[in-house]
């Protein structure tokens, strides 16, 4: 046949990997496609953070959110920690035609400190229009039994923000959740995926 | 009335249409299209949808006329053109299977039952002219590779081949126009000219349906068809004449070049690499084979039908002097969703002879 | 953006990571290209302009960075080439779909295409910059 060595088959695109996300965040056609492919590459960057916990205990909330950038930059993604953008965020991902993605970044203490984020994420940073509608409120939980952490912070959520809506991740992953609300801005859907990031670390030998 | 969308309706276009016009054709009749044809058609097997399915009756009697052809134009007069028209318009539709299932497609069983000969199965009268539609069916061989992974374990070609080509014969039925414009001193012989189909075969088809219409009318109305030979110059030298997407041409420096465009809605004529090649020779480069595509739009719908032009490398000077015959006798017209698209071809091309014909006063038999 | 604004913005973002070194020095040679002949960049091609004789992580980021952050220069596609050679440009949403799940209508029969990644040119165009881009 007659073109060149490489075909994607060549490129070792295999599903699921670093590099597949990366491609499919490249290739994307509509920003949902884009804030998809976004999300498994941060899922990507917390599990790198998760197999390494035992060196990040004393890592501050700050220092993790620089780490997650700093994987996310590596991977080609145009993504900054704290700049500045109706306040400081602490992730800013931006991509060609109009595409914002933020993520709130809280290290896990209490109910009222991540609904903070919550706020700053969706009435001070957040637009909510077309291709700026997606957002993240990430959970650094050095605490054990994240899933309890989560499921708490979902039922504080809602009592908190009786306009959201919640519901489980479509992939079933049980250490995360959605919610969506009408923008306040825009007036239209916010969505967010809610994830906790699991750096309990003590080991019994 | 609920109106079931009748799925020969789909075969039908399915057997005929490249999946990409099939899947505007779907669309632009309001249908929802699903990933290929055998998830589209399990989607609307229990589809009510009375509109859509007159407009895709339309569609498809709209290709028989105009879709994947091959296509050779003859030169002739006035007088000509009127007793063939009226000679097909008095001549008796078929009463065979063909004739009786148009516009839709006969299946691979009827089709072996049928027989081969060809069968008058339309007459289409309108302001460009009149036109005899005849169907028939032919035995098409395609290769087919099988893997040996694919044979029973225990089977010893297993081990002694790596790869086996099997062919498989296909009955298929095809459509043929005789078409006699009224504005032009043109006849136009359609044939399907599907994928699969070798170019012989195709010129058999035409001449088997050029002797056809001979006979009708009792004379040797259909002679020679037009050289062709000469628009492959004309139209790649027009820029104004579509996106040049393939060029074949001999250089004065001793090759022969097969220059093809990857990319949509790029046009060789404006290629770097082909005009820094054309523009370091003092001698132009002897095309003999143009592939054109149009981009149109009517309706809503795009369009983008392409023209071939195709010759050989031998051109048109041969030892020992021409023989008459044209160079390039026939013209593929691909992509077409109906006759909107094919007939600005047509026009095109007729343009482009009347270009290259010197004027005579009494152009009887002049194209044009 | 021009060609400025695009190598500032690439700096600023990248600086001296790997992925920024690979991304400048690539995207500087693919801003001295003359537009017309930069309308289908193969992985090859790339390689050429970095001087690198195989795909690294660095270099897929880098074109990650140049196809998607706000100071993008390239669009990526595809070309699809059949069995009998024939090769047909791929929609974006096509293109997408065979890196997303592996999934091709063939364009002509509309049947399933058997591994379509394998059968794939994936290649990228240099998008048009602003005025003073050249």
């Amino acid at each position: 046949m007659s073109f060149s060595v490489y075909r994607i088959s060549d490129l070792v695109v295999e599903d699921g990997t670093p590099l597949a996300c990366q491609i499919r965040y490249r290739t994307a056609t509509t920003h949902a496609e884009r804030a998809d492919a976004l999300r498994d590459l941060v899922d990507y960057c917390c599990g790198e953070l998760e197999q390494y916990r035992h060196l990040k205990q004393k890592d501050s909330e700050d220092a993790l959110t620089v780490q997650i950038v700093s994987i996310l930059k590596g991977q080609g993604v145009d993504a900054e920690h704290d700049p500045q953008h109706g306040g400081h965020c602490d992730i800013l991902v931006k991509a060609a035609h109009g595409f914002i993605w933020i993520a709130e970044a809280k290290l896990h203490s209490s109910y009222t400190w991540l609904d903070d984020g919550f706020k700053q994420l969706t009435t001070r940073y957040s637009t909510g229009v077309p291709g700026q509608d997606q957002g993240e409120v990430l959970i650094y939980c050095k605490a054990a039994n994240s899933k309890e952490k989560l499921d708490k912070w979902r039922e504080e959520l809602v009592s908190r923000n009786t306009e959201v809506v919640v519901f489980d991740d479509p992939r079933g992953n049980p250490l995360v959740f959605h919610s969506t609300h009408k923008h306040e801005n825009s007036g239209l859907d916010y969505g967010v995926r809610h994830k906790i990031v699991s750096l309990y670390f003590d080991p019994k030998k | 009335m609920e109106v079931w969308l009748d799925q020969s309706l789909l075969s039908s276009l399915r057997e005929r249409m490249p999946w990409l016009l099939a899947n505007r054709v779907l669309k632009a009749v309001g249908l929802s299209t699903s990933q290929g044809w055998d998830r589209t058609s399990e989607a609307l097997a229990s589809v009510d949808h009375a509109y859509a399915e007159r407009e895709l009756r339309r569609f498809l009697e709209e290709h028989i006329l105009c879709g994947e052809k091959m296509t050779k134009f003859y030169a002739v007069g006035n007088e000509g053109r009127a007793a063939l028209a009226e000679a097909i318009s008095k001549a008796p539709l078929g009463q065979g299977p063909f004739a009786s299932s148009y516009p839709l497609l006969l299946d691979e069983q009827a089709l072996g039952e049928a027989g081969l000969d060809p069968e008058l199965v339309q007459i289409v009268r309108n302001a460009e002219g009149v036109g005899a539609v005849f169907a028939s069916c032919v035995n098409l061989t395609t290769r087919e590779t099988i893997s040996t992974a694919q044979l029973d374990e225990h089977s010893a070609l297993r081990t002694q081949f790596d790869e086996i080509v099997g062919l498989r014969y296909r009955p298929v039925q095809l459509f043929a126009v005789v078409w006699v414009h009224s504005r032009h001193n043109v006849v136009e012989v359609r044939t399907d000219f599907p994928r699969g189909m070798t170019q012989e075969l195709a010129h058999q088809l035409q001449s088997q349906y050029r002797k056809a219409v001979n006979m009708l009318i009792g004379q040797d109305i259909l002679v020679r068809p037009v050289d062709l030979y000469p628009l492959v110059w004309s139209m790649y030298s027009d820029a104004s004449e579509g996106k040049v997407v393939q060029l074949t041409f001999n250089t004065s420096t001793g090759s022969v070049k097969d220059e093809r465009m990857r990319r949509t809605r790029l046009c060789l004529r404006e290629e770097l690499y082909h005009v820094g090649g054309v523009n370091a020779l003092s001698q132009d480069i002897q095309p003999f084979h143009v592939s054109i595509q149009w981009h149109l739009s009517a309706d809503g719908l795009l369009l983008a039908p392409e023209l071939t032009l195709a010759g050989t490398s031998r051109g048109a000077h041969k030892v020992g002097g021409g023989s008459g015959e044209p160079v390039i006798s026939a013209a593929l017209i691909k992509d077409c969703l109906g006759t909107e698209d094919y007939e600005y071809v047509s026009e095109r091309v007729l343009e482009h002879l009347r270009r290259l014909t010197p004027a005579e006063p009494a152009a009887a038999t002049a194209v044009g | 953006m021009d060609k400025k604004e695009v190598i500032a913005r690439l700096t600023s973002t990248w600086a001296d990571t790997p992925t920024g070194k690979i991304c400048l020095r690539l995207a500087e040679g693919l801003l001295r290209l003359n537009p017309e002949e930069a309308q289908m960049l193969t992985y090859e091609s790339m390689l050429a302009i970095v001087d690198q004789d195989r795909v690294t992580p660095e270099l897929e980021a880098a074109l990650t960075a140049l196809t998607t952050s706000e100071a993008a220069i390239l669009k990526a596609g595809g070309i699809f080439i059949d069995e009998d050679d024939t090769s047909s440009e791929l929609s974006d949403e096509e293109f997408a779909d065979v890196v997303a799940r592996n999934v091709l209508v063939h364009p002509i029969t509309g049947e399933f295409v058997d591994n379509p990644r394998d059968h794939v040119l994936p290649f990228f165009s240099l998008v048009k910059l602003a005025e003073s881009a050249h």
